[in-house]
């Protein structure tokens, strides 16, 4: 009997092995050697695909407005369409693959909205109940209609509210993306993205050096910038970014609690 | 843009981590959000750095982290199967069990294939056992629905399956119909080839024979068009 448990331990230990080996066999594929393998039926690279890029897509490509429940089914349904259409026999396939499903699912959520909207305004047009509701919104005001509308999809909260700080700040961010040049904004993007100096270096086709230099004078070019169209906001907004950070000569940190002996700047 | 030297804020140090002030990392994130919130925007044809966000999101992914190999072959097997059936014009729906009957505009009548098979019984000897709602995404026409009996069609159909078909003596070839064997009763089949006098049925599973019936298109029952599966 021990022996025959021994057997059994060693069997389901060896098909463990096998699958982890599988596993690891398809995660060093290429995109396209991935799709090749996907068309010859091989069932981990077919999860191989779902699990390289549904975290991306999620992470990545959220449109605003959109909630994560509605996000979330968009990206499932478009990578299940994608993945069989890019494995049937002669389909077109993208250079750029991660991009591509990115784009792909903003764009099938678009579609999706709209033709729920559109089915939505079809519904009401037709439903004699409309006359009614223009009834009732002339006499309620705009407060008790806002707060009856009820709690948005899967209880996200609305976005920038007036006393937002990161609204004020989003839209210095916004001016000065739109300033950059396009080389500028990726470097941008790889020191949010806290891409490692050596892999910028890489990209950059340049030393370390001249890389982490690079990666300074444009920190700094960005800051000051950021601090001139601060200067130039309505008050109101300049306190909701107050509110935010407190910066003081070259330094800013990010508000502390109030105790008994702060003093404020 | 600038980059000088600015008084109000000191000299550059090109020692110091660019990015050790908060505020000046809040904003480079901030810029950087902006630049990555379109998917048309010019990072995005980046390939490696598409790799990489890709890279990354999957290392944050917990849910996908704590995924056994079990699961992972379940999921990929679960996406191939889709793709098998879509090759063969029919649409997957994974319910956790049978469809509900529901007395809608567009119905269609269930029967138990496994009871109805069998040489010499007709489909319409019996009552159906109920109704189907026939979707909305499907064109208008007479359906359908029958209950598999039998593994010939695994992966795309499994036994206690609810198949949807679509009425019509059309056959074409690479889709799955019903037809009516002359000595093995009702058959759930993929259309191998058709020729004036014959049309070859094939299996999905492997190892199964062929079966030929004669194009008469008083044996083609229907096509199938859609499968609701509880099978994960």
């Amino acid at each position: 009997m021990a022996v025959e448990g021994r057997r059994w331990g060693d069997e389901r230990r060896k098909a463990a092995d096998e699958m982890a080996a599988a596993r690891r066999a398809v995660h060093t594929l290429g995109d396209a050697a991935l799709l090749d393998a996907m068309a010859a039926d091989d069932p981990w690279a077919w999860d191989e695909f779902v699990g390289r890029f549904r975290a991306l897509c999620i992470a990545h490509g959220r449109p605003p407005g959109a909630s994560r429940s509605e996000w979330s089914a968009a990206v499932d349904d478009v990578l299940a369409d994608e993945a069989i259409r890019l494995t049937t026999a002669g389909a077109k396939r993208p250079r750029n693959l991660g991009t591509y499903l990115v784009r792909a699912a903003v764009n099938r959520f678009n579609m999706t909205r709209r033709t729920d909207a559109l089915r939505e305004r079809l519904r009401e047009s037709i439903v004699d109940g409309q006359a009614v509701e223009q009834i009732v919104r002339g006499v309620c005001s705009q407060y008790s209609l806002e707060s009856s509308a009820g709690p948005r999809g899967d209880g996200e909260s609305e976005p920038g509210g007036i006393d937002d700080p990161d609204t004020a700040l989003r839209k210095v961010a916004r001016r000065i993306a739109g300033e950059l040049t396009p080389e500028q904004r990726a470097h941008v993007e790889w020191l949010a993205r806290e891409i490692p100096q050596r892999v910028i270096a890489e990209w950059l086709g340049i030393e370390y050096e001249a890389a982490a230099k690079r990666g300074t004078r444009l920190c700094a070019g960005l800051r000051r910038r950021a601090l001139a169209l601060i200067d130039s906001l309505p008050p109101e907004e300049r306190r909701q970014i107050a509110r935010g950070f407190v910066i003081t000569g070259d330094a800013a940190a990010p508000k502390r609690r109030r105790g008994r002996n702060d003093e404020r700047t | 843009m600038n980059e000088r030297d600015d008084v109000r804020h000191g000299p550059l140090d090109g020692d110091a981590d660019p990015l050790a002030d908060p505020f000046t990392r809040a904003i480079v994130r901030l810029v950087g959000d902006e630049v990555l919130r379109d998917p048309e925007g010019l990072v995005w044809r980046d390939e490696r750095f598409v790799r990489w966000l890709a890279k990354e999101a999957r290392a944050g992914d917990r849910v996908e982290a704590r995924r056994s190999d079990v699961e992972r072959l379940a999921r990929g097997r679960a996406l191939m199967r889709r793709a098998q059936a879509q090759r063969v014009g029919v649409l997957v729906r994974e319910r956790a069990g049978a469809p509900a009957d529901h007395p809608g505009e567009r119905r269609a009548p269930r029967f138990d294939l496994g009871v109805a098979a069998g040489a010499g019984r007709e489909l319409w000897d019996q009552a159906p056992d109920g109704w189907m709602e026939v979707p909305d995404e499907l064109p208008e026409g007479d359906y359908l629905s029958l209950r598999v009996a039998g593994t010939s069609m695994t992966p795309v159909l499994h036994d206690g399956d609810t198949i949807l078909l679509k009425r019509g003596s059309e056959v074409r070839p690479e889709s799955v119909i019903v037809a009516r064997h002359p000595e093995d009763g009702y058959v759930c089949k993929k259309v191998q080839r058709v020729t004036r006098r014959k049309i070859e049925l094939a299996s999905l599973e492997p190892g199964r024979p062929l079966i030929v019936i004669p194009h008469d298109t008083t044996l083609i029952l229907g096509t199938v068009v859609m499968v609701w599966c509880a099978h994960r």
